[in-house]
């Protein structure tokens, strides 16, 4: 611990020692009462300039009368009479200094006293509230989150007005100080996976620098390696309220316009927020629709491989005319016809992903042009191939979880190759290994594939279908790691 | 090591997987019908003519009949593919078709294959050809692109008027040949001015063809062996095609089984149909006369199924109506009453039943 | 992946794991072997066979409870001592190895004539081995899991027969008793058909809540034998027993007359679910397999997995044709049935007298 010394200018060496790159440190001094010794310091585009001039410097030149030399500890007694901001507190260490300041504070020294004034006065620059682009919600809020944390949790606070919440801030990374932040309902959330989620956050704490609620994602999950998403990433605050109230944590890191919700389950990546507001019937049909489609994309073109070149027979002979005059001239094998296609998909949605929009719409139109009329035209590419691999990328936008929909996108490749390698018995295969992998899988204690394995009847009221309200808006009882319960 | 060994295993699963000996659809010849000829009098007896489809690409599809000529079915298969083009998919047929000769002489080869043979289509068609399949198979076919599926269109509809079972299909067939107390009954299918067209049906006795019978007795044999299918019956006055009563009848079977000293089958035969025509009564119907209807139709059917019984038991000789499993279901699987003597000495009563649910919508 | 294999499951996994254990190939050719002699009436035998589960069971219940909870090693240590016990623990290693790759290689029977005609079958053998493989290296409670879901997916199967119930004719299955001979000459058939369920054994210990879970064994006997007996019966129903005892996989002759508008061939469909089935009732067989294994060597479970892996494959190859197979097993499955048998008995009486003693 560094103490501060008597000596005011030790003091601010100290300081831009702590601070080597300080062309933006400002360091005003002004003398109290025409005799005392002080200095104001602050980072020049992190604070507000008016509210410092306003609430500290004038009352310091102006208001004080005393002879502060004669007061025991000056820097309370300036505190608690002059200073009209409404945030400050006394130090008499130095340590932390650095990120105090850059945080946006403003550290006022006097001289002769071993104690500080540390006021906030930020003003750091940030993103107005704006409407989520990639999270689109028909009903529901539209607000979402900005990379500035407290306004972030102010979002939350705002929605939460209850005494169970709680909010613990931590730092994460040595080098950037990055302010983060657990949120969570005392009493909601089963205290193992809160431990948990506590736990491999301290461990994480050590690392240079972390700046995005990705790089956290993948430091906290269990299966790095593992092929769906483990922890959820969003960017509305009254889906982060929600869950908050099934009983799971948020964390928010300053810097990222996200929150990380941990646990997940795998099921909750097809559910979407919506799914919530709209009627009973709709919503499950939607759902069911969300679960198909998963189902296809991942099943479809294998099956349709299967019948290509292998198993012909459990087609009905009407669809056996049009896929055999499809192919006719085809110069590619199957397997090759379709990974082609599936590749130069990808290729699109991948180019089309980050070009501004004018652009990305005239790639979609080139695209469309080229795989659509041009390749079946010339022969390269058969039309049923086109229609079963353009179903499965369709289908693959339904998934409403960005993360989970790339993941099923890549595993249909390994599935193609299965099934070009051992025909059904290689989607069979495939198919049951995800299955084992989904259930050996675990998100902070919580097994994956809950509430289907371990089946849980009532936690199945809201999966694929979906109760009414009343019946679901309680905590889910998957969401609690029972002792001795599997 | 572990990485190592799941290398060489991935290396050694690639390389011994099957898929380079696959052949894609295009390669596969589409097979759509089968039949089963013969020669009797050549060493090669047996000739299986195939009908399959040949693919021109935009959506044209042509046929292409191919027979195979040999000592048995499968090796006809050698003979084909001597001259075939294409690798041989069996599995996507549609239909069956057996000559007459074939039949008489026996298909016993054949149901065992049916049963050996995972590949084949057990919902495909079946059915007996007056001469030779190929000669039906090089037909032209009007509106569907092969004989074979025209054919087994006739068949899937044929339950639509007189009487005939719903399913005419191979595993159907199985049936009829493995289950006791029941024998083969197949359609009969003739070339009516080079268009197939159902003449009668074929009753086996065991795997050999025994009696081909007109459809007019089969009318009647068929309304007892099947069950809800539908027909059209007609009471004609002074022969008159313009007075007569229509109805149009599903029938519902139920056999009761006695024995005192000889077999004695109660078959009551309840047929549920609408009135289609009636040009008898001139005034509206009243629940009388709808009851005179009903009588009269029942009193008629009757007659005609008991000269029908009456012939097949004196004339065929062997139990063409389908009854004897419900003496089999009575008085076990090995009885001996089930043999072809116990029917023909059995007492046959029919109890007929109709009921018009509905009398049309003309109030005359 | 996790470090620890937790071996701990909830009562409803164990009925669920005990019903993957029984229902495998047998759901396929089980109306066949036993309407050989029972004809028309092969399914009151098949209902009478669940004797034999039943018993088991509450034999399996009445050694663990009179001797505490323990695990199957320690619990023959205790009666029969050490060298006995290994004996016992070789036998039902070796018992239940063969169950596996009889499946294993009916498995690979029923694929090889459907759906992969073009894979040898070393190769089928071994990804089908390995997936096992690693599927019961997670150990038993991601089995419990495993049977739980996968039965309910696949319980859509034991549905699908039921649309012959109106085409089927009712005088297939009349007169309904053929003759009490055949059908007590049939039972002992119908007991292979419950094969299998001898893991009661292994995995009993493991249930968390031991309340009535007496019941959980006669729960998931009665489903098993709900199950054979409804497939059996609506076979002969819609076949008749001559067709039933002709056809080595009536089931799938059953699936293949099904017709729906998109597939022409029901069957792949119902592969497709049946193959769940059999890969969740090889993990139950491979577990015992390992657990045994690792027991009797004090390797760790998780390489005694992988160390097993060969011997189940050499098994497998060597059941593959399936008439040397059918002799085989005919000829081992008799005493196999009755040792397990005799052995369930004896032990759940010794343990009533040492009990008794001990008091």
């Amino acid at each position: 611990m560094e103490h501060l010394s008597k000596n005011i200018y030790q003091n601010i060496n100290k300081i831009i020692s702590h601070m080597p790159n300080s062309s933006t440190l400002v360091k005003r001094e002004i003398l109290i009462n025409k005799k005392t010794k002080c200095f104001i310091i602050y980072v020049t585009n992190l604070c507000n300039r008016k509210s410092i001039e306003l609430h500290i410097i004038s009352p310091l030149l102006n208001k004080v009368k005393e002879d502060l030399e004669t007061i025991e500890n000056p820097a309370e007694y300036i505190m608690q009479n002059y200073l009209s901001v409404s945030e400050a507190q006394i130090i008499n260490h130095l340590d932390n200094i650095t990120v105090e300041l850059l945080r946006g504070k403003c550290l006022i020294l006097i001289d002769k006293s071993t104690q500080a004034i540390l006021c906030d006065t930020s003003d750091i620059p940030h993103r107005n509230i704006q409407e989520s682009n990639v999270e689109k919600t028909l009903r529901g809020g539209r607000e979402c989150f900005v990379e500035n944390i407290e306004i972030n949790l102010a979002l939350i606070q705002n929605k939460v007005k209850s005494n169970k919440l709680r909010i613990e801030r931590l730092i994460l990374g040595t080098e950037n100080n990055a302010d983060a932040a657990i949120i969570y309902l005392d009493g909601v959330i089963d205290p193992i996976v809160l431990d948990t989620v506590k736990f491999k956050l301290n461990k994480i704490k050590k690392l240079p620098y972390i700046l995005c609620t990705g790089y956290i994602e993948q430091l906290i999950e269990d299966f790095p390696y593992g092929f769906f998403p483990q922890l959820k990433n969003t960017e509305k605050p009254d889906k982060v309220v929600s869950d908050l109230f099934q009983g799971k944590a948020a964390i928010l890191i300053s810097g990222a316009p996200y929150a990380l919700v941990a646990p997940a389950v795998f099921i909750e990546f097809f559910q979407g927020f919506e799914d919530y507001s709209q009627r009973i019937l709709t919503s499950v049909f939607v759902r069911l629709t969300r679960i198909l489609s998963a189902m296809l994309v991942l099943l479809a073109t294998p099956i349709y491989l299967c019948v290509l070149s292998y198993t012909t027979a459990i087609v009905p002979i009407k669809l056996i005319k049009v896929i055999y005059n499809s192919r006719i001239g085809i110069p590619l094998p199957p397997f090759l016809e379709i990974l082609t296609m599936e590749v130069a998909v990808e290729l699109l949605r991948e180019g089309g992903l980050r070009l501004p929009t004018p652009i990305g719409q005239t790639l979609g139109i080139v695209g469309g042009i080229v795989i659509g009329e041009a390749a079946t035209k010339a022969g390269l590419v058969s039309p049923t191939t086109l229609v079963v691999v353009s179903t499965t990328v369709i289908a693959s936008f339904l998934i409403p979880n960005y993360e989970m929909a790339l993941s099923i996108r890549f595993l249909r490749f390994p599935m193609l190759i299965l099934a070009h390698m051992f025909g059904l018995l290689g989607v069979i295969l495939g198919f049951y290994l995800i299955v084992i992998i989904l259930i050996n899988m675990n998100s902070f204690g919580i097994p994956y594939f809950a509430p289907f394995a371990p089946l849980n009847y009532s936690d199945l009221k809201d999966t694929v279908i979906r109760f009414p309200l009343d019946k679901i808006l309680r905590k889910p009882k998957s969401l609690k790691i029972k002792k001795g319960k599997i | 090591m572990k990485k190592i060994l799941f290398i060489i295993l991935l290396t050694l699963l690639t390389t011994f997987t099957g898929c380079y000996e696959m052949e894609p659809i295009e390669n596969l010849s589409i097979i759509i019908g089968i039949g089963y000829d013969i020669e009797k009098d050549a060493k090669k007896k047996i000739v299986d003519p195939i009908e399959m489809f040949v693919f021109k690409g935009d959506g044209e599809v042509e046929r292409l009949i191919s027979p195979g000529v040999a000592e048995t079915i499968y090796n006809t298969v050698n003979d084909r593919q001597t001259v075939m083009s294409k690798k041989f998919l069996v599995g996507t047929e549609k239909l069956y078709l057996i000559s007459r000769e074939r039949a008489e002489y026996g298909i016993e080869d054949l149901l065992e294959t049916l049963i050996r043979d995972e590949g084949r289509n057990e919902v495909a068609y079946v059915a007996i050809t007056e001469g030779e399949t190929r000669h039906f198979f090089s037909m032209i076919p009007i509106d569907n692109t092969s004989i074979s599926e025209a054919i087994s269109g006739i068949l899937k509809f044929s339950h639509l008027a007189n009487f005939f079972p719903k399913e005419v299909t191979i595993k159907e067939l199985l049936f009829m040949y493995n289950q006791t107390g029941r024998r083969i009954i197949l359609p009969y299918i003739i070339d009516d001015n080079g268009k197939p067209k159902i003449a009668g049906i074929c009753v086996f006795d065991g795997a050999k063809l025994k009696y081909t019978i007109p459809l007019e007795e089969a009318f009647y044999m068929n309304m007892i062996r099947s069950r809800k299918s539908d027909g059209y019956i007609s009471i004609l006055k002074e022969n008159n095609p313009k007075i007569c009563y229509s109805i149009k009848a599903k029938n519902f079977i139920n056999v009761d089984v006695d024995y005192k000293d000889r077999l004695i089958y109660t078959i009551n035969v309840t047929l549920k149909g609408s009135l289609k025509t009636d040009t008898i009564h001139n005034t509206a119907l009243t629940a009388n006369e709808a009851k005179e209807i009903e009588k009269a139709f029942e009193e008629y059917v009757t007659e005609e199924l008991n000269k029908t019984i009456e012939k097949v038991q004196n004339k065929y000789k062997i139990d063409c109506f389908d009854i004897t499993k419900y003496a089999a279901a009575k008085f076990g699987k090995h009885s001996p009453l089930l043999s072809d003597e116990e029917f023909q000495r059995a007492q046959i009563n029919v109890k007929v039943k109709v009921i018009l649910v509905d009398l049309g919508r003309s109030m005359k | 992946m996790s470090k620890v294999i937790e071996n701990k499951i909830t009562k409803r996994q164990y009925i669920f794991i005990l019903i993957s254990a029984v229902v495998g190939i047998g759901i396929l050719s089980a109306p066949n072997s036993i309407c050989q002699k029972a004809e028309q009436s092969g399914w009151i035998s098949m209902f009478i066979g669940c004797l034999y589960p039943l018993t088991i069971t509450y034999c399996a219940y009445l050694c663990y409870k009179n001797l505490g909870f323990i695990d199957f090693y320690t619990l023959n240590e205790k009666i029969y001592g050490k060298f006995f016990s290994k004996i016992i623990s070789i036998f039902f290693m070796l018992t239940i190895t063969i169950y596996s790759s009889s499946v294993l290689a009916g498995f690979y029977n029923v694929l090889s004539k459907e759906i992969t005609i073009f894979l040898q079958p070393s190769i089928i053998v071994t990804i089908v081995s390995l997936t096992i493989v690693f599927t019961a290296s997670f150990g038993l409670q991601s089995l419990g899991r495993l049977s739980e879901i996968v039965f309910y997916f696949s319980s859509l199967l034991f549905l699908f027969p039921l649309f012959t119930i109106k085409r089927g004719d009712i005088t297939n299955i009349l007169p309904i008793i053929s003759s009490f001979e055949k059908i007590l000459s049939s039972i002992p058939a119908s007991f292979y058909s419950y094969a299998g369920i001898e893991i009661s054994f292994f995995i009993l210990p493991y249930v968390i809540s031991k309340k009535n879970i007496k019941y959980a064994g006669f729960t998931s006997s009665i489903i098993i034998a709900l199950i054979y007996t409804l497939l059996t019966f609506l076979t002969i129903y819609y076949l008749g027993f001559e067709l039933t005892t002709k056809i080595y996989y009536p089931v799938l002759f059953i699936m293949e007359t099904i017709e729906i508008s998109i597939i022409s061939d029901f069957k792949i469909i119902f592969i497709f679910l049946w193959s769940g089935i059999i890969l969740k009732i090889l993990a139950c067989d491979y577990f015992v397999i390992s657990y045994v294994f690792s027991k009797l060597t004090h390797i760790p479970y998780k390489k005694s997995c992988f160390i097993t892996w060969p011997f189940v494959m050499m098994f497998t190859i060597f059941m593959i044709p399936e008439h040397g197979r059918n002799v085989f097993l005919e000829n081992t499955l008799p005493y196999i049935v009755y040792t397990v048998l005799i052995y369930s008995i004896t032990t759940a009486i010794i343990s009533k007298l040492k009990v008794m003693k001990g008091v």
